[in-house]
């Protein structure tokens, strides 16, 4: 399975929701347990939260895409359409960085920021852990 | 006819178990409405729909026939009433939709959610989503859905949560641990103590929420809206340095 979703939103708060959702359905793809989905959707609040902030233009969004493979999945997220000015550094709205960084560190296996087309993406990847099978 | 005379008419089908005859159980579900009825109606000042209640008691009923074994010796009577009793408090603790969901909708979260439970503790973890549609007879669709919809419960205030009786304050007291000044609890000094223990936990012990749960005797989508309001609280108070 190489299956891949992308979703944009409006860079406000209140659209978050959208990203939750589809982190509830990118999870079951890849039959995660209901801990592992929780976790990935606190993760990916946070990861968006981190790219927001006040200053940010009406006609920002936020382009969230999530790679499905056998093991797991991998997110990357970042700012689309700010005025060709792609952001330095992320900001935002999220948990302060030594905060973030032990939340994030504690709900996904990897986590980091690189830069993609000169623009600063947040990405995670987390897999399934090793279990026992079902009834 | 009384509860005794119920449990007559019990052992006197006995020899089978669990029921295996869905007349028999029909039977026993349809003579046991007013039971359901009796029960829900004690929770009728707590301000829920009657017809809400008595929808989730009916279920439960349905549930403690569903899995009723009478090689155990006890008539179904009275494990229904627990069962019924059970169910009635986790709905009370947990409901109050925030968003009004569709009734069918709210009736699958309320089966999941038992469902989640029963499964976590005999597979000893969370399960996924298509165990639960296996155990519920439900598609994944449903299941997400439900799920999705459940985020639209109201948490409630952190002193109603309760465990079947004990406030959640009140249970954190009991199995409350020592933790040292470290630069994680700095950062959540000032929370509410609920949050802080939950965060604490999840972040700095590694419990998982379904470990979490168990140990606050809740269900793990709550310790999950706990996590996510009490991350909330930090954002708005600590903000970005």
């Amino acid at each position: 399975m190489s299956d891949h979703i992308e979703l944009s939103f409006p860079a406000r708060p209140e659209f978050l929701s959208m990203a939750r959702h589809l982190m509830g359905v990118a999870a079951a793809r890849v039959d995660f347990t209901l801990d592992e989905t929780e976790d990935l959707r606190l993760a990916v609040e946070e990861l968006c939260l981190g790219l927001l902030d006040e200053s940010l233009g009406p006609n920002v969004a936020v382009s969230v895409g999530v790679d499905l493979d056998t093991d797991g999945l991998t997110v990357r997220v970042r700012l689309v359409g700010s005025n060709g000015s792609p952001r330095q550094t992320p900001g935002g709205s999220g948990l302060p960085p030594s905060l973030s960084e032990r939340i994030l560190d504690a709900l996904v296996d990897e986590h980091g920021e690189s830069r993609e087309d000169d623009e600063p993406v947040a990405w995670l990847r987390k897999s399934r852990e090793h279990r026992n099978s079902g009834p | 006819m009384s509860d005794r005379r119920r449990g007559s008419d019990e052992h006197a089908t006995s020899g089978r178990s669990p029921l295996d005859h869905a007349s028999e159980r029909d039977q026993l579900i349809e003579s046991h409405l007013g039971l359901a009825r009796h029960l829900a109606e004690r929770y009728i000042s707590r301000g829920e729909p009657r017809d809400d209640l008595f929808q989730v008691a009916s279920l439960a009923l349905v549930k403690a026939a569903d899995r009723f074994d009478r090689s155990r010796g006890i008539e179904f009577s009275t494990y229904a009433t627990v069962v019924v009793l059970g169910d009635l408090k986790h709905h009370l603790r947990d409901s109050a939709w925030s968003v009004r969901a569709p009734r069918r909708v709210q009736e699958t979260y309320l089966q999941i959610n038992g469902e989640t439970d029963r499964l976590t503790q005999q597979l000893r973890r969370s399960p996924t989503v298509a165990e639960l549609a296996r155990a519920c007879d439900l598609t994944h669709e449903e299941v997400i859905e439900a799920l999705e919809a459940a985020q639209g419960y109201r948490a409630g205030s952190l002193e109603d949560a309760s465990n079947g009786g004990s406030t959640l304050a009140e249970t954190l007291s009991s199995t409350s641990e020592e933790h040292g000044a470290t630069a994680f609890s700095e950062q959540i000094e000032g929370l509410d103590t609920t949050l802080a223990t939950v965060l604490r936990w999840r972040f700095e012990d590694d419990l998982s929420q379904s470990e979490i749960a168990a140990r606050l005797g809740v269900s793990q989508m709550q310790v999950s809206r706990l996590l996510r309001r009490a991350l909330d609280e930090l954002r708005g108070r600590l903000g970005r340095d």
